[in-house]
């Protein structure tokens, strides 16, 4: 009996994220091309962006990822961090693009891991492109296992919709883990505004709090309650493995996004539109714009021809 | 057919995922656990830098200060295309201010020595006091001059170790 309820969830999960057997439409066509759009789009933006400070690296002083077993140092001089961003952007494109797809994204998966690690060596990691590595790893796995594009398509967006989820966890766990049940304390995002504060100030040369920094820094409850509804909004990502629940926690990230920008100044940019672009009904919205047009176009049709007669 | 190779997709990376975390501290990118901000209300550091008037060496103050007193106007690092994080990361985990040192931080700063300015660089702690509310103090920890380096005579490495 527990054996068959298990199934059953594993059989629900299976279904709610990848929806093998559901049809597609073209709004659905469509929409997976916005979004794998925006995907080559940030790689190539990423990469070029880190391809030019690469540049001014002299030295590793704490090695990443492959750059653990491998010396990229070479990477650092002759501009070839700049060849990088070439090649990966011509593989993102080429993917795009359909030409030999299987081959274009793995190996722009595999530069564009080389180029983070060759900026991200100076000892300070940071987690703005996660998000779009992992889509970039989805499309990749999507081209390299399955033949149908349709499911190539499903695979991809299930995929990404486990990874997320399981990431929020993951970091909702860790502050628990880190900190324990007093994590929402308010006295710590005070830490953490004024920690801010000085990066603003170094980074600008100026910070002038806004009114929901300076009504956090006044009300320590207030403070708490923010930070309470990061946490269990974190601990609730999971919740976008399943449909129905889908939208609401993805938009409730935004959210939290939103509210990080508003009350650390951390911007998450890539994050938030990929979020959005998950949450937000863009296939929907295409397929009733077109049943709409296609309702009108065909009484125009009709109207026409009543007239020649 | 196509669940079963979805879902198994999904076990294999996700056993994949978690080997590479557990094995290289939590950040295997794009794979991470997403430890930022795991630590709360623990005492932090971070750096500023200034834009000093030419100080004569003998007169230089070494002193804690507020940061409202700080001497020199701010140096700001995104208009001169630095990127905050990488120098911050630099000068905290700096243990002792070698000249090879010194001439990392002026790459990274992009500081032309034929600019005579003087940067003041200076790191700032944070930490919660008794009623709750965050003092800071920021202590100068070196001068940059054209031609030298000047660094703070009661500088402790061992503090650097407090670093983020």
């Amino acid at each position: 009996m527990k054996r068959a309820r298990g199934n059953n969830i594993l059989w629900s999960l299976h279904r709610h994220l990848f929806d093998c057997e559901a049809p597609e439409t073209r709004g659905e066509q469509l929409f997976f091309r916005v979004f794998e759009g925006f995907v080559v789009t940030s790689s190539i933006a990423l990469c070029w962006s880190w391809g030019w400070y690469t540049q001014r690296i002299e030295a590793v002083v704490h090695p990443l990822g492959l750059a653990r077993y491998i010396d990229l140092s070479f990477l650092y001089d002759h501009g070839l961090s700049l060849l990088l961003a070439a090649l990966v952007s011509v593989l993102c494109l080429a993917g795009f693009a359909r030409v030999v797809p299987r081959f274009a994204y793995p190996a722009a998966l595999l530069l564009f891991h080389l180029q983070y690690v060759a900026r991200f060596s100076l000892g300070k990691v940071a987690h703005g492109s996660n998000f779009v590595g992992m889509s970039l790893l989805a499309l990749t796995l999507a081209w390299v296992f399955f033949h149908e594009a349709r499911l190539q398509r499903r695979f991809t967006f299930g995929f990404l919709y486990f990874f997320l989820g399981l990431g929020y966890v993951l970091a909702a766990s860790c502050k628990l883990g880190g900190t324990g049940l007093t994590w929402p304390d308010g006295h710590h995002l005070w830490m953490w505004m004024m920690e801010r504060k000085v990066d603003v100030l170094s980074t600008f040369g100026s910070f002038t709090p806004n009114p929901i920094q300076r009504f956090l820094l006044r009300y320590h409850a207030a403070a708490t309650v923010v930070l309470a509804f990061g946490l269990i909004t974190e601990l609730l990502g999971w919740m976008m493995w399943w449909g129905p629940t889908r939208r609401f926690i993805l938009l409730a990230l935004v959210g939290l996004h939103v509210g990080t920008a508003l009350t650390l100044n951390i911007y998450f940019t890539l994050y938030m539109i990929e979020l959005l672009l998950l949450a937000l009904p863009g296939a929907k919205i295409w397929d009733q714009g077109a049943l709409f047009l296609g309702a009108v176009g065909h009484r125009k049709r009709v109207g026409a021809a009543y007239q020649r007669r | 057919m196509a669940y079963r190779k979805a879902g198994r997709l999904l076990l294999v990376v996700l056993s994949v995922y978690g080997l590479l975390v557990a094995t290289h501290d939590g950040e295997f990118w794009p794979f991470s656990v997403y430890q930022m901000f795991s630590s709360a209300g623990r005492p932090w550091t971070r750096m500023l830098i200034r834009d000093v008037p030419s100080i004569p060496p003998a007169t230089l103050r070494w002193t804690p200060e507020d940061m409202a007193d700080l001497s020199g106007r701010p140096f700001a690092m995104r208009e001169h295309g630095v990127p905050q994080n990488d120098v911050a990361a630099y000068v905290v985990q700096t243990a002792q201010w070698t000249p090879a040192r010194g001439e990392g931080l002026r790459a990274m700063l992009g500081y032309e020595t034929a600019s005579e300015r003087v940067l003041a660089v200076y790191r700032i702690e944070g930490s919660l006091a008794q009623d709750g509310a965050v003092a800071v103090t920021c202590t100068p920890v070196l001068y940059l001059t054209p031609d030298t380096l000047l660094v703070n005579p009661h500088f402790d490495a061992d503090e650097t170790s407090k670093g983020e």
